[in-house]
């Protein structure tokens, strides 16, 4: 009896050890799975500096933008595509866009005859993995771009889908997939192959606030603008974007 | 029907896992019945069990007539299915999915058409005074009835052993005392031998009685 | 509204049961009849996959069946196509999830078995093989039943396991559950909601079969 009566206050105190708020509380942002590594240095570069912890949740931009609708508490999100920040404002669910960079497709493979996008039907891929288009911006380039190549017909019965760009990846790092389009900025020592700009739409990033007074959330959103942020992000393949006016 | 005299030599030892004692047992069982008594816990069930090769038994012989059951030093152990022996079990262990027919039609070997095999069964039946139950299920039966069954299943095998343990021991004493009767004939009819294992006595004309106290077994011959 | 990722998840479930119960009645025969060094262990890693997060076990699927795995490419050098992304990919992915369930309901089907009836069967002449087919199986009947569409029903709404595995294609391997994740991710959420109610329907119609199952006993 004694064990039982022991055993169950113990349970109950680390039950109520574990409710405790921590002390400091770090900054929640949702990031897009295309661009987490990029974030990633941004994220130590930036707490060196502020001293400010950072807490990074990554996921398919649609995927967070849904959970955002669905009251998922962040302090800001960073797209891979700028259209679901702007579905968030609409919404009231967020403030202050900013268009952090656009991203750059790029084709990763392990066969050696394949040099360009154009090779891919007359190779020996066997699956080609891209995140779902439907939620994912780098998974709707890369359908864009095929289709605009008038490749995707041809090769549609090889297309395996990830979830969101990491798990794409996956399929291409655990060699189930031959070849995998990908963000530029969600590798760190991988070869790819360039895909030419002007052959898919562009890949728009955009940052917003989804809480507001919040200070230290500005304090980050301001940190993007700054040089040291736009290199960092043009080392991963995010380069600044200059909206074509009409 | 051979007239010979058929013999089971049993000695074996055995000590029982969970509980401390040791089973010993040295005899010889003849054509007829022989009654084994002895106090609740002594051993019987599992000496019958080791006879019909359901527990295999730490080291000893058995064997009836020529043909080695079991030897130890030999490494010969045949397998329950193969003594051609007859169990009638204190709780009938009758197949409860099957009808009291096809408990026993189980049990006859497939050598013959399915019609006779069916007809056998119900001679059985009708020999033991279970035929009107052919086609119940177990579950709707009496005690006596079931235990009816289960003789007859018993014998449909035609055994060359047939053991019995306690039967009848759930029945009150003169339910007890007509099933004896009336199994008696049949029994000694078969010319094989036979255990009968109860700790109370029996109306049966046995031809040896045998007393087992703590896991041995001592001869008591009565003519 | 679609109707191929629901008759997939069908068609899978069914063949992944399938699969399950030969497996399942075999293995649970052998783990409650035979005693060898390492049983329980091989016991542990057959419940495993009820207890594990299904990304972990999908991740697990993916190395071992993986196209580079040795599994992995004797089965697409024989078949012609790999395990992962196609239809095997995604039965095995229902089959893992669910075989647990029928392991274990058939092992506590066979124990509950009154052992005279066994040795009974045995000293009328049947062989080991006889006894399980004609007494053991059909005494163990509704526990292997319940059990079963209880994996029926876990294989239909399998997730986590088969989103590692099997590479979300429509029609091929996007199964209800795949189907309902993306409509609700790309905000499409008619789809999401039938195909929400349809498997619900089912799952409650499946618990309430199992139910009416396993009680009938208690009549008696």
């Amino acid at each position: 009896m004694k064990n039982v009566l022991m055993t169950i206050s113990f349970l109950l105190l680390v039950t109520f050890a574990s409710c405790q708020k921590s002390p400091s509380n770090p900054l929640q942002i949702a990031v897009a799975s295309s661009v987490s590594v990029a974030v990633n240095d941004l994220k130590k570069d930036f707490s060196k500096q502020t001293g400010i912890e950072i807490s990074i949740i990554t996921g398919a931009s649609g995927q967070l933008a849904a959970q955002i609708e669905q009251g998922a508490s962040f302090d800001i999100f960073m797209s891979a595509d700028e259209s679901y920040a702007d579905s968030l404002i609409d919404q009231n669910l967020a403030i202050n866009k900013y268009i952090y960079g656009k991203g750059t497709l790029v084709l990763i493979t392990s066969k050696l005859n394949v040099d360009s996008v154009k090779d891919i039907p007359s190779s020996n891929i066997r699956f080609i993995s891209i995140a779902n288009p439907k939620h994912a911006p780098y998974g709707k380039a890369a359908y864009q771009l095929l289709t605009h190549l008038n490749l995707w017909e041809t090769i549609r019965n090889r297309i395996v889908y990830g979830s969101n760009v990491r798990q794409t990846l996956q399929h291409f790092q655990t060699k189930n997939a031959d070849a995998a389009f990908v963000s530029r900025s969600i590798l760190s020592h991988t070869n790819y192959i360039s895909i030419s700009e002007h052959l898919y739409p562009a890949i728009v990033h955009a940052a917003v606030l989804c809480s507001f007074n919040n200070q230290k959330s500005l304090l980050f959103l301001n940190y993007l603008r700054s040089k040291k942020a736009k290199d960092i992000l043009q080392t991963h393949g995010i380069s600044p974007y200059h909206k074509i006016l009409p | 029907m051979t007239n010979y005299n058929s013999s089971l030599y049993i000695s074996i030892k055995h000590t029982i896992r969970n509980r401390q004692f040791q089973i010993k047992a040295q005899l010889t069982v003849s054509t007829g019945i022989t009654v084994l008594c002895g106090h609740s816990g002594a051993g019987k069930s599992t000496l019958l069990n080791i006879i019909a090769g359901i527990i295999v038994p730490d080291e000893g012989h058995i064997s009836l007539n020529d043909i080695v059951w079991f030897d130890s030093k030999k490494n010969i152990c045949i397998p329950t299915h193969q003594r051609n022996i007859g169990y009638v079990f204190q709780t009938s262990a009758l197949f409860p999915h099957f009808n009291c027919l096809n408990n026993v039609v189980y049990g006859i070997p497939k050598t013959t058409s399915k019609q006779q095999r069916i007809d056998h069964a119900m001679a059985l039946l009708k020999q033991m005074n279970a035929d009107y139950v052919a086609h119940q299920k177990p579950i709707t039966l009496s005690g006596g009835e079931t235990q009816r069954v289960a003789i007859a299943r018993a014998l449909a095998n035609t055994p060359k052993v047939l053991l019995l343990d306690e039967p009848f021991s759930a029945m009150d004493d003169s339910l007890k005392t007509q099933l004896s009767k009336e199994i008696n004939t049949s029994i000694l009819a078969l010319n094989i031998p036979v255990i009968y294992v109860t700790h109370h006595e029996t109306k049966l004309t046995a031809s040896q009685i045998v007393t087992m106290t703590n896991g041995h077994v001592t001869n008591e011959i009565v003519e | 509204m679609n109707i191929y990722p629901l008759w997939l998840s069908f068609k899978v479930a069914f063949i992944a049961t399938t699969f399950n119960i030969i497996f399942g009645v075999l293995l649970a025969t052998l783990l409650s009849k035979t005693r060898f060094r390492g049983k329980e262990f091989l016991d542990a890693v057959l419940t495993a996959p009820l207890i594990f997060p299904p990304t972990v076990l999908g991740y697990y699927l993916l190395i071992l069946l993986g196209r580079h795995s040795v599994i992995g490419t004797w089965w697409e050098h024989v078949w012609g196509e790999p395990i992962v992304f196609t239809m095997t990919g995604a039965v095995i992915a229902a089959m893992i999830g669910s075989l647990p369930i029928i392991i274990k309901g058939t092992r506590s089907a066979l124990s509950i078995i009154d052992p005279q009836i066994i040795q009974a069967a045995r000293t009328l002449g049947a062989s080991p093989v006889r006894v399980w087919v004609t007494i053991e199986l059909p005494l163990a009947i509704s526990g292997i039943t319940a059990s079963t569409m209880l994996a029926f029903a876990k294989s239909l709404g399998d997730f986590g396991i088969t989103l590692m595995v099997a590479g979300n294609i429509p029609k091929q391997t996007q199964t209800a559950s795949l189907y309902i994740y993306d409509a609700v991710q790309s905000g499409d959420t008619t789809g999401a909601i039938l195909m929400t109610v349809i498997l619900t329907c089912f799952g409650v119609l499946v618990l309430y079969g199992v139910n009416k199952i396993s009680n009938q006993h208690d009549k008696l």
